[in-house]
């Protein structure tokens, strides 16, 4: 069975990272924005990894590039870490690419993804 | 309560239908109070399946379906041909919170799967699902019980299309006050021509509209990782035809 949708918050010093898991869609964005703005308000860094979503929409997208437009409004930076090929190919479909800031893990990365917070 | 309605439009074997009921019962074991209706006429080897599941739902409500149950409709015209402990088993049995139905001579309207150039009729199955965002997973876990894909970013851009015509079919249904259900379709053709079909009751998508656009990202997305989907609107409804991509 598909893993049910699932955030985790955490942070590290200034960085605050947002792992979602499981299917990202229109049913779960509530859940996903009410667990998201919590962490708003501090400046630093916002990274938002999806690399475990198994399914992303249209209304998923919506409620990124949302918290993005939050996070900068806040003087926060926004990333956003993905992993499988078709994530890649949404976001590039969608136009929101850069918007988003989406880029692969990288080995600096820390997050409770990569195993250490 | 939540009912799901599972219709088998024509014959199809007993692995798929057996990857449809498991996808729906664990669907349905996530919501509180739900059930599974079956229709159809189902060949002997579909139907023991059936009450197979049914068996396997029943013992684990005890334990895992909190306020869930299954039902099983059929073909009045079934009823001669089964044995008596079926309904024995299913008849009007009621635990607290938990439903098993067993009714007899009960009818689903389902439309006649499209014929085959070759004049083969294609295995078919619907899924009737409340206009509910939630039951889009049902619907993915479906398609991935039943249907065959090239790799995994092939599925996952199919589902993503997928959900983005239930999403939207949703929505449509929910201009009506007590909104219908979003009719899912699957035909099986061995592969060839596999297909899922979503529609709504509502008028669906209004491709261009400019005051709404989420849908027309949605459909944007759709129609880009589903390069023959069709999409058909009638008085009656709309219906979003999405051909599998060949494996």
């Amino acid at each position: 069975m598909n893993p049910p949708f699932r955030v985790e918050i955490s942070s590290a010093g200034r960085r605050r990272w947002i792992d979602v898991h499981g299917e990202f869609d229109t049913a779960s964005v509530p859940e996903f924005e009410r667990l998201a703005v919590a962490i708003l308000g501090a400046p630093g860094s916002i990274i938002v990894d999806i690399t475990g979503a198994t399914i992303l929409d249209s209304s998923a997208l919506s409620a990124l590039i949302r918290l993005r437009r939050e996070a900068v409004d806040r003087d926060a930076d926004f990333s956003l870490i993905i992993g499988p090929a078709w994530q890649a190919r949404l976001l590039e479909q969608s136009g929101v690419c850069e918007y988003l800031c989406a880029r692969c893990r990288e080995p600096a990365d820390r997050g409770p993804s990569s195993g250490a917070a | 309560m939540t009912e799901i309605d599972l219709v088998v439009a024509s014959c199809v074997d007993r692995d798929r239908l057996s990857g449809v009921l498991q996808a729906l019962i664990a669907h349905v074991a996530t919501i509180d109070d739900a059930l599974i209706d079956v229709f159809g006429a189902l060949d002997d080897a579909c139907y023991q399946l059936v009450e197979e599941c049914v068996d396997v739902a029943h013992e684990s409500s005890w334990r895992f379906w909190a306020g869930s149950g299954f039902g099983l409709v059929t073909d009045a015209a079934r009823v001669g041909d089964r044995p008596p402990t079926l309904a024995d088993a299913l008849g009007d049995v009621t635990v607290t919170g938990t439903t098993l139905r067993w009714t007899m001579g009960a009818t689903r309207h389902c439309a006649a799967p499209r014929p085959r150039p070759s004049g083969a009729t294609p295995q078919a199955i619907q899924l009737h699902l409340p206009a509910c965002f939630g039951h889009a997973a049902a619907m993915r876990a479906v398609v991935r019980a039943t249907m065959r894909f090239a790799d995994d970013t092939n599925e996952a851009v199919y589902l993503i299309a997928a959900t983005e015509v239930f999403t939207n079919a949703v929505r449509a249904n929910h201009r009506r006050a007590e909104p219908p259900d979003v009719v899912v379709g699957l035909e099986f053709d061995d592969g060839r021509a596999d297909a899922l079909t979503i529609a709504d009751c509502c008028g669906g998508w209004v491709p261009g509209d400019p005051d709404d656009l989420e849908p027309e990202s949605g459909l944007a997305i759709a129609r880009a990782f589903v390069p023959g989907l069709t999409h058909e609107a009638t008085p009656g409804g709309c219906l979003v035809r999405l051909p599998l991509p060949p494996p």
